[in-house]
């Protein structure tokens, strides 16, 4: 039924795109009425897209499966910011960050097949993400601190002492958090930075309820002792 | 009444409304859940301390060029087609068929054989197969010793295990037939037809 609806909506979507095309290749011109003569045909791709921007995630998984790339750019948009914090709450720095980031997306290009609709799109992301951080930082020892902290990073806003200050804290916390077993630093990350409900941890991380509600205890614990040594 | 559990305490932390009235009571009065629940308060307040930077405003869409690149020369993934169907569930289900069949034409000749007085069934289903294979027109060799191989697997098999082998499961045929389109129906006949030499 749930694929059914998906598929429906994404042939609609994909329709509505190729009825755009019909029309300015039959007539010349587009909805507006406005003529279309020289307009390239990034132009005539741009309206399929503008449709793509206002669907769905449901709808963008169907015409990608269908075909349509352009779908997939227009979920890295919408999920790139999400799955990019996920990634620095891993991986402590902008570099690695940005590069699991787009490895999450290229994961999930391939394996958006696999997708289904037992969860949300943003949900599957995250579990993707997920897997890829707690792999790159089973496979990353001894830890490296970067070159340049702030590289990339908007500044505008802080003094360089506030800034000081800030990168100081959140190096302590950083390095405590890397300390957690994985279940225990993924729930922590997913709970606190992330704002994901305990519900929506337990369908990221495949447990139940009661198993993420019990490791954000000993999560919060552990993070005590290794911050203050008690 | 014993201490609140972890649950209990999370929930606490997080002023969830599925705090036991029970619980609740006991934490306003014990001073060793209230403690707990400070500790967790106070590290939950120190771990919100960790900010997140905000990238370049020129960041994300670089991020986007970035995937858009490293997945430029995949090819899409494309839905399952009537063909990955095929692939998946008639391909596997025809050489089922197949082999049963082989397998229930070596049952008949090692029956027609076996109830003959004086021969065991070994020894007949072997003078069954180099019978069929001296009476089949155009029989080689290799089908020769192939019809050996099946004629020493089948001696050891019963009716009831070849059927079972054999008989597809209706949930899954009709599931994946419904999955078809007509267009895809009409394809798979014709696509049958040619794997199994026209026949009906």
């Amino acid at each position: 039924m749930g694929a059914n609806l998906m598929r429906a909506e994404a042939g609609a979507a994909v329709a509505a795109g190729w009825k755009a095309t019909w029309d300015l290749a039959m007539t010349g011109r587009d909805r507006t009425g406005s003529s279309t003569s020289g307009r390239t045909r990034a132009g005539q791709d741009g309206l399929a897209f503008a449709a793509l921007e206002r669907a769905d995630d449901r709808v963008l998984v169907g015409a990608f499966l269908d075909g349509q790339r352009e779908a997939f750019d227009v979920i890295v948009e919408r999920h790139r910011r999400h799955v990019y914090q996920l990634c620095f709450r891993f991986m402590g720095n902008h570099e690695d960050a940005s590069d699991l980031a787009q490895d999450v997306f290229v994961r999930a290009f391939k394996g958006l097949r696999n997708f289904k609709n037992e969860a949300s799109l943003g949900t599957w992301l995250y579990r993707v993400a997920v897997n890829v951080c707690l792999n790159r930082r089973a496979l990353k020892r001894p830890e490296t601190e970067p070159l340049d902290p702030t590289q990339h990073v908007d500044g505008r806003i802080d003094s360089p002492l506030d800034r000081v200050i800030r990168d100081e804290k959140a190096a302590v916390v950083r390095r405590a958090i890397e300390k957690l077993p994985p279940k225990q630093r993924a729930t922590l990350v997913l709970r606190v930075y992330q704002e994901l409900s305990h519900e929506e941890i337990a369908a990221v991380l495949g447990s139940s309820v009661g198993a993420v509600k019990a490791n954000f205890f000993h999560a919060l614990g552990n993070l005590r002792r290794h911050l203050h040594g008690s | 009444m014993t201490h609140l559990s972890p649950d209990q305490l999370v929930d606490a932390l997080e002023g969830q409304a599925t705090l036991r009235e029970s619980a609740a009571e006991h934490l306003a009065t014990c001073e060793h859940c209230q403690a707990e629940l400070a500790a967790m308060a106070e590290t939950l307040g120190e771990a919100r301390t960790w900010a997140m930077p905000e990238p370049s405003p020129l960041f994300w869409e670089h991020l986007s060029r970035r995937v858009r690149a490293a997945t430029s020369e995949e090819a899409l993934p494309l839905a399952p087609s009537w063909s990955d169907v095929w692939s998946r569930t008639w391909r596997p289900l025809a050489a089922v068929v197949a082999t049963a069949g082989a397998l229930a034409l070596m049952f008949v000749l090692r029956s027609a054989h076996v109830s003959a007085p004086g021969t065991s069934a070994g020894v007949a289903t072997t003078a069954a197969v180099e019978s069929a294979a001296v009476t089949t027109p155009g029989a080689d060799e290799a089908s020769d010793e192939a019809l050996n191989v099946m004629a020493v697997l089948a001696q050891d098999l019963r009716t009831e295990e070849v059927q079972q082998i054999a008989r597809p499961s209706a949930d899954a045929t009709g599931a994946a037939i419904e999955d078809l389109t007509p267009a895809q129906r009409v394809a798979l006949v014709k696509l049958i037809k040619s794997q199994t030499g026209g026949a009906e």
